[in-house]
């Protein structure tokens, strides 16, 4: 089974035993939340070569560097971006369009963070929109709550939209070999109608909150969104590269170009640009900020995570656990797809995504045989996609995105709880899955 | 030179309980830029000055961080914010107070300028059960390094 990728075990231990009680203990303590998930990822993966699960080489094999270099290009695009204030703009904008109402802004709010979600990572369209947000509504003098809370699902329901808009889309796509294209063509469609859905029982529940007096709303006219561009060069640049980079992932697919040589390509072009008229001493002065916006925490929490998951996949339990399901399902396409749907989204909202996902790849990739080869299962990633990403709305901890906005909430001083959010989010993700549950059976099964 | 010896032994200082609004008074009347807080033992709770002051007239998402980069964007008006200080003034200091860089009695003469390098401003000295002891300030030291060595 391990052929000559593994290192002896020590003290011939069971392979499969080893592994797994590595991956479930790492699982438990990431979901704990008392050890940051990177410490315990990279302990994890260590310990698989340690003890002979992989040896070195066969654990550099198991990490996708394509996901990764797809978030690191993403990530410094958007740190070189932001220098030049268009994502303040484009909130200041999008607020006075609606002439300063509350209900208008918080819509309006809400595309713009499914937009930028779908083009960014969720976690940096949060960062960038939130503190424009709260100081709205700290001048309409309305309650942030509804505001937020409408913010963390935008961003969850947009990310869902593109290859590129969120981690599990970024991993699903990078190895089932799946395009920006396939994900705008067959994910993308439903989530317009998933995004009005939600946006109707937000307006509902807190339509008494959305009234500003007149001196509040003549504030917020007031701002004067040119000002908000604090860098014009460096924003046409980026906005040249950021263009490029997205026609790029639509149109050369085709030519084998994978998304994170796109990435990192934009991402080199646009420090170029912007630091082709400085000193040298400026330039690594730049070069040093911008890399050291990427979330390194992330990057070495996948690395650790990709290195447990291969680890168990040599050792056999992906195909134990996609032998499992498949009896479950009795080799049924449409109930395997439904499943897949329903249990991504659940245990998306209690845990993290990223390593349900990372560990449900391998086993959806196993399953190619039984149901005629990897066009064929197709909608299973699909399936996987919606469910890992709009279950992230299901409670507080089910995304990066969320715990981001509940800690500026916290620091702003208007805590967002566990409780009080599970008990409107979880129906909410609930209705999204139900709306993809249909989309899904309509046109795939 | 020990710290000791530059020790500024009864500066300004404010209790918990001392309304915004007040301290405002001593800032203005000392022209202090922030003063120790303390609590009912005479132990520092904190500081509170211009910075935490500032900060309570801004809007909450520029103090945040990472927050709002600029504010070039909100019209020049001095209405709101006089609103929000008239707001605040009667606030309690022990609600808004930030955490003290201290030093002790024994600290050396080089970190001390090291801390008031990094800091700015006065710095309180503190014994090892928290007790105030005082204020030490640059301007207290450079005088004594001006001031001819005696023997």
């Amino acid at each position: 089974m391990l052929g000559a990728e593994a290192a002896p075990v020590i003290f011939g231990w069971d392979v499969l035993w080893v592994a797994s009680t590595l991956f479930v203990g790492s699982y438990a303590v990431i979901m704990s939340e008392q050890i940051n998930r990177a410490i315990v990822a990279l302990l994890g993966a260590g310990l698989m070569i340690l003890l002979g699960v992989l040896n070195q080489q066969a654990a550099v094999r198991g990490v996708d560097f394509n996901t990764l270099g797809l978030l690191i290009g993403m990530m410094v695009i958007v740190a070189v971006t932001r220098k030049s204030g268009v994502f303040q703009y484009v909130a200041i904008w999008s607020a006075k369009k609606v002439d300063a109402r509350p209900w208008g802004i918080l819509l309006m709010l809400s595309c713009v963070t499914a937009l930028f979600s779908a083009l960014l990572d969720n976690v940096t369209t949060v960062l960038l929109i939130v503190p424009v947000t709260l100081l709205i509504t700290e001048e309409l003098e309305v309650k942030p709550y509804p505001y937020l809370f409408a913010t963390i699902f935008a961003s969850n329901i947009g990310g869902t939209a593109t290859l590129i808009g969120d981690p599990p889309n970024i991993m699903i796509g990078s190895a089932a070999n799946l395009s920006f294209n396939d994900f705008l063509l067959n994910v993308a469609p439903i989530i317009p109608v998933v995004f009005a859905a939600t946006m109707l029982p937000i307006y509902l529940i807190w339509r008494k909150e959305f009234v500003a007096s007149d001196t509040a709303r003549e504030r917020v006219l007031s701002f004067n969104e040119n000002e908000a561009i604090t860098d014009p060069r460096l924003l046409k640049q980026s906005m040249t590269v950021l263009v490029l980079v997205i026609a790029c992932f639509i149109f050369a697919h085709p030519f084998q170009l994978e998304p994170a040589t796109i990435a990192l390509a934009g991402a080199a072009l646009l420090l170029l640009l912007e630091n082709l008229p400085h000193s040298a001493e400026h330039q690594s002065k730049n070069v040093h900020s911008a890399f050291a916006e990427v979330e390194w925490v992330t990057i070495f929490f996948f690395v650790g995570l990709f290195i447990m998951v291969y680890g168990i996949e040599q050792a056999g339990l992906i195909k134990l656990l996609a032998d499992r399901l498949i009896g479950l399902t009795q080799g049924d396409f449409t109930t395997t797809t439904l499943t897949i749907l329903w249990s991504s989204a659940i245990l998306s909202a209690l845990v993290d995504n990223i390593p349900f996902v990372a560990t449900m790849i391998p086993l959806i990739k196993s399953l190619a045989p039984s149901f005629g080869g990897p066009e064929q299962i197709k909608p299973l990633w699909w399936a996987l996609s919606l469910g890992a990403c709009l279950g992230g709305n299901g409670s507080l901890i089910g995304a990066s995105a969320n715990l981001v906005v509940a800690g500026f909430a916290e620091r702003a001083g208007y805590p967002i709880r566990f409780v009080p959010f599970l008990l409107v989010a979880f129906p909410l993700m609930l209705l999204s899955i139900a709306i993809s549950s249909v989309y899904i059976y309509w046109r795939y099964l | 030179m020990s710290l000791l010896d530059v020790i500024n032994t009864h500066p300004v200082t404010l209790t918990l309980n001392h309304t915004i609004g007040e301290a405002l008074q001593l800032m203005l009347q000392h022209r202090l830029e922030s003063m120790p807080v303390l609590d009912e033992q005479q132990r520092l709770a904190g500081r509170f000055g211009v910075h935490e002051l500032l900060g309570l007239l801004l809007p909450k998402a520029a103090t945040l961080e990472p927050g709002l980069s600029d504010l070039s964007f909100i019209a020049n008006t001095s209405e709101h914010m006089r609103t929000r200080l008239r707001q605040v003034s009667a606030h309690r200091v022990g609600d808004h107070l930030s955490e003290a860089v201290t030093l002790r009695a024994g600290t050396s003469l080089p970190e001390a300028l090291l801390l008031l390098y990094r800091h700015g401003s006065e710095l309180p000295v503190v014994e090892t059960n928290g007790q105030f002891v005082g204020m030490v300030s640059p301007w207290e030291i450079l005088a004594a390094l001006a001031a001819p060595e005696q023997n």
